[in-house]
Order: C-alpha cells, then sequence, then structure tokens
C-alpha cells in the first residue's frame, strides 16, 4: 500500500506539476515572513498566527487541486491518511516526503518530520533575543494542512514542536485528529 | 439483474410490506425496523416533492413515453446509486411499489415485474377478507408468491 | 431543449451557483403566456408550487422560459446549423444566474437530493446505533465501495448529482432520457471550478450565507460546455 502510494505520488510530480525556481520560492516566503514581522512589530506570537491563517486559506484551495491531480477518493483509516499527506501531499508541492513517526497508541496522532524543508533554506532567525523562541518560520505548513484536511471532513490540530532553525535536531510538526466532521444538514427554515 | 428488497407502502406513505431477499452480494445491509419506516416515508415525501421540481419546458415529457404511467407521471420515478437502483411506482390509489434492484436492472424489465406484483397484491391481500386496508401486510400466501416471482428473476 | 438547469451546492448546504437554462417549475402569474397555463393545467400538480415562487425577478424567468417553448416548437421542423447556433445563443441568453439560489425550489432540491443521498450512505452501512466514529472512518470509506447517489428521474426530468471528497455538490437537471452525466459535472469540478474559482486567489472558496459564484469567466466557460454538448438541445 505505502508502495504504491508513493509511486503515485512520484508519478504526479514528475507529469503533472509545474515547476517553479527554488529560488523565487524560497525568497518570495522569506519576504513575506520578514515584511509580517515588521508589521506586526516583531510580535512573533502574531506572525505565527497570521502564518496560520494565511495557510489555512491556501489548504482550503490546495485540496481542489490535490483531488484532482490524485483523483483520490476517501482514506480507509488515518494512518493512511498520513501515508497519503506525506507520500503525495508534501511530494507533489514540495517535493519532499517527511517521515511519518511517533504514532500515539490510539493511531490518531503523528509526527511528520521534515529533513528538508524548502521554505527555509538560506534562513537564519534574527538574533533579537526572542525569535529563536517564539517564531515558528513555517508554521504556514500547519496552517495548509489543518485547512485541507479539515475540508475533507478531518478537523485536525496541527503544529510545529521543533525547528532546526531554532537549533532543534529535526523539524517536526504534530499532527492530532480531533474530530472526524459529520455533514452539515441545511438550517431550519425559518 | 436481480431484485435486493421491496417495500410497499399506502397512499398516507406509512409501510406496509417490507422484505429484504437473500441475493449474492446483495450491498445493502439490515437496518432496524424503524429506519425502515423512515426509510419508507422519506422516500414517500421525497416522491411528492419530486413533482414540484418539473422544469416548466419538460412537464409534458412524460406523455411520449413508453412506459406505463398509471399516477406515477410525474413523481419520482428512479434513483440510481452506484450500488443499487430504486424503482417506484405508484397506482391510482396511492399504493407504493418500491423495488431495490441492482444497478443493471433495465426499465422495461421492472414493468413487468411491477406488474406481476400489484396482481398478486390484488389477489392474496386486497382480496383476503380478513385484511383491512392500511394495515401491515401479514399473508402467508402472499409472501410465498411474491417470493417465487422474486426468485424467478433473480436466477 | 434537453439540459434544463445546473446547480451548486457548498458544503454548508447553501447553493453557490445556479444557472437555469429554462426554468424549473412553470408559472400561473398573469403574465404567463398560454402555454405555460395550458402545462400548468395539465399537470395539477405543478400549480401548487407556485405559490412559492413569487419574487419579481423569477417571473421574468419564467415569461422567458415560456417563450423558449414556443420557439422549440416553431423551429423544430428543420434547424441548420446557423439557427442551432442562434437557439443556443438565445437559450443562454434569456436564462437566469444566481436568481433564486434560496427560494423554494432551490431548497427542494436540495432537500430531496439530501434525503436520497442519505437512503443511499445508511442503507449500505450498518444501522446508525451500531457504529461509533472510528468505524464510520473506515465503513465510509471503504475506497471506492463508498455508495454514491448518481441520479433521480421521473417522468418528466433527470438530476445527475456529482459529490466531491470537500463536499461540493454539483446538479444538473436534463431530459430523462439523457445518458449520466456524472462524468460531465466531474469534468466541471477538475477544469472550470478549479480553474477559475480554486486557482483565482480573489475569488473565494467558503461561501457564506447568501454569497454566490459571480465570476463572469466560470460563468462562460461552463455556459460554453454545456451548450457544447450535442444533449443540450436535443
Amino acid at each position: 500500500m505505502s508502495k504504491q502510494i508513493k509511486q503515485l505520488g512520484d508519478d504526479i510530480w514528475k507529469t503533472k506539476v509545474e515547476k517553479v525556481n527554488s529560488e523565487l520560492f524560497t525568497l518570495t516566503y522569506g519576504s513575506i515572513v520578514s515584511q509580517l514581522c515588521k508589521d506586526l512589530n516583531f510580535n512573533y506570537e502574531a506572525v505565527n498566527n497570521q502564518l496560520f491563517k494565511m495557510g489555512y486559506n491556501i489548504g482550503i484551495r490546495l485540496i481542489d487541486e490535490f483531488l484532482q491531480k490524485t483523483q483520490l477518493s476517501r482514506c480507509t483509516n488515518f494512518r493512511e491518511t498520513a501515508e497519503i499527506v506525506s507520500k503525495i501531499g508534501f511530494k507533489i508541492f514540495l517535493n519532499i516526503t517527511p517521515i511519518i513517526t511517533n504514532w500515539s497508541a490510539d493511531s490518531k496522532t503523528f509526527s511528520l518530520i521534515l529533513n528538508d524543508n524548502p521554505l527555509a533554506d538560506f534562513v537564519e532567525l534574527p538574533d533579537d533575543g526572542k525569535a529563536l523562541k517564539e517564531l515558528w518560520y513555517s508554521n504556514i505548513l500547519c496552517g495548509v494542512l489543518k485547512g485541507a484536511l479539515e475540508m475533507v471532513q478531518l478537523d485536525c490540530e496541527v503544529v510545529f514542536l521543533n525547528d532546526v532553525l531554532r537549533g532543534d535536531e529535526s523539524t517536526e510538526i504534530r499532527v492530532k485528529l480531533i474530530q472526524i466532521l459529520k455533514d452539515e444538514v441545511p438550517a431550519g427554515d425559518e | 439483474m436481480p431484485i435486493f428488497s421491496i417495500y410497499i407502502t399506502s397512499k398516507s406513505g406509512s409501510l406496509l410490506y417490507q422484505k429484504d431477499f437473500k441475493v449474492l452480494n446483495n450491498p445493502i445491509t439490515k437496518q432496524n425496523s424503524n429506519d425502515y419506516l423512515v426509510i419508507a416515508s422519506t422516500l414517500h415525501g421525497v416522491h411528492a416533492i419530486s413533482a414540484k421540481l418539473t422544469p416548466a419546458a419538460s412537464a409534458k415529457n412524460y406523455l411520449s413515453s413508453k412506459l406505463p404511467t398509471n399516477s406515477n407521471k410525474t413523481g419520482l420515478r428512479m434513483i440510481t446509486t452506484s450500488q443499487f437502483k430504486i424503482y417506484m411506482n405508484q397506482t391510482v390509489t396511492g399504493l407504493e411499489i418500491i423495488l431495490f434492484t441492482s444497478p443493471d436492472m433495465g426499465q422495461t424489465k421492472i414493468s413487468g415485474i411491477y406488474d406481476k406484483i400489484y396482481q398478486l397484491y390484488c389477489d392474496y391481500v386486497l382480496k383476503n377478507p380478513f385484511y383491512q386496508l392500511e394495515m401491515p401486510i401479514r399473508c402467508k400466501l402472499f409472501d410465498d408468491k411474491l417470493l417465487s416471482v422474486v426468485t424467478t428473476t433473480n436466477v | 431543449m434537453a439540459i434544463y438547469s445546473f446547480w451548486v451546492y457548498d458544503r454548508h448546504c447553501n447553493c453557490i451557483y445556479q444557472r437555469e437554462y429554462s426554468p424549473l417549475t412553470a408559472s400561473t402569474s398573469t403574465s404567463a403566456s398560454a402555454t405555460t397555463t395550458s402545462q400548468t393545467g395539465s399537470t395539477p400538480r405543478l400549480s401548487q408550487s407556485n405559490s412559492a415562487l413569487n419574487n419579481s425577478s423569477v417571473q421574468r424567468f419564467q415569461q422567458s422560459g415560456a417563450d423558449n417553448s414556443d420557439t422549440t416548437i416553431s423551429n423544430n421542423t428543420s434547424l441548420g446549423s446557423s439557427s442551432v447556433n442562434n437557439k443556443i445563443q438565445e437559450l443562454l441568453n434569456n436564462g437566469s444566474i444566481n436568481a433564486i439560489n434560496d427560494n423554494n425550489v432551490s431548497k427542494l432540491l436540495f432537500g430531496t437530493l439530501f434525503s436520497l443521498r442519505k437512503i443511499s450512505i445508511s442503507l449500505t452501512s450498518a444501522p446508525a446505533s451500531e457504529t461509533t466514529d472510528d468505524e464510520v472512518f473506515s465503513s465510509h470509506t471503504s475506497l471506492n465501495k463508498f455508495n454514491e447517489l448518481k441520479s433521480f428521474q421521473t417522468l418528466n426530468y433527470k438530476v445527475h448529482f456529482y459529490e466531491t471528497l470537500t463536499g461540493l455538490k454539483f446538479l444538473v437537471v436534463t431530459d430523462p432520457t439523457i445518458r449520466d452525466l456524472q462524468l460531465e459535472l466531474r469534468n466541471i469540478y477538475e477544469n472550470h471550478y478549479l480553474n477559475y474559482v480554486v486557482r483565482n486567489q480573489l475569488c473565494q472558496v467558503e461561501f457564506k450565507e447568501h454569497e454566490v459564484i459571480s465570476n463572469d469567466k466560470f460563468i462562460q466557460s461552463v455556459d460554453a460546455f454545456w451548450s457544447g454538448l450535442p444533449e443540450f438541445i436535443s
């Protein structure tokens, strides 16, 4: 199963995805983050939130793009979802396949370890005493995952646990399934 | 082209008869008896509503239809899902016979089966002096005959 | 005229796009032409629905719909290619866009669909009381085995249905004799909706109540798609 998923991700990456210059991509994202920091007076908490919101708005669109490219149907369980997020989602949009690890006993929480993070090439966090502790530079990724999963009825909590930019050993995103959203029913008539 | 289930509802939408048949690879799972009532009355309601959704330009399409219309000229006729089809037909008296079939069942074949079932209903339900109208159908003869009609179709 | 109307509902059950090439219900308003009156006469059920429609813009479209059916009759004998084009143009011009997203017809259509969809799902899964959330996740999905509603029809019309994993619902109302149009609906999602709504950053993808897709490119490309099908005029 896992192999098939990887194969599908690779195929789509090769045949269906338009590529963009990686410096342009990294610089664009970098300038967004640094501009946000300036605009929000280096309140990194607020910057994280803003990045998350931007990511969320990308995620709720990106999922349609994803479904069209992959032609996938629903996952059978959350482990499959994790495989698909890593081997297809990250693969076709960022050309990386994060490692899935640290499953919780109830199979509702897992971690994605990013060995390579295209958003953060060339980045050093500012040495102002708080950025290293407060800023999650790539927090947009959490928003994207949150938005995309929510659109397919998986209400999840997505947060950064570690980031090599902060001097941690690895870059780790934690994904926790909170609930499966029920179909909405039409509102009662007025 | 097997038939999976049959529902018969009265003109007021209450469920008079319901039976799931034993068929290989039947996608329809067993439900609570309450669920059957809900499904029957939902279908009954939707049948009436669907008539109101008729586009003006198509309101006379039924005239050119070669199928027997009975009183079901404008109401819901057929529902297609990936695993089964639902055929609905209504007699002039308001009785609705609803058949759940495999997706490859065709319109012409179903009208033949429908005729037979209607006839069985007349013979073994209506002509049974102890049957009260609008009450659930509990007639052994009807059961048996219906089963044999369905078995011949399902072979 | 074999494609009557096209509808998109979002995951919050609101109608976010509605395109009518021919009105969904006949009219009893005094402005209606003789054609419409005779239609209502022959099908008593239709007349009941009209009380539901009372806003003036709807009446305008019903009026134009009545005109359409007149031309259908007169043009039927010989249709050269230019007259086919004219007729397509006429239908496109006379139809309405996002005019009745909130009225009763739209709600009835959604309600019908919603109930039938629920039946088709619940009949193929175990009774609700016996399943937990986790089981729903797995049975819900058993990949391609998930039972989907494809269409429903009466002798007068047929409604084709396609739902995306993100909960968008695409519907097209056509003549009952038409082949399945699910692939076409999927095509609209994957090419037209994706290109002109999702990829258009200035167009939202989460709609609040009473918000609709009003983006011209989407409207035009979908119109072009439907009118390009041989089934559009039958």
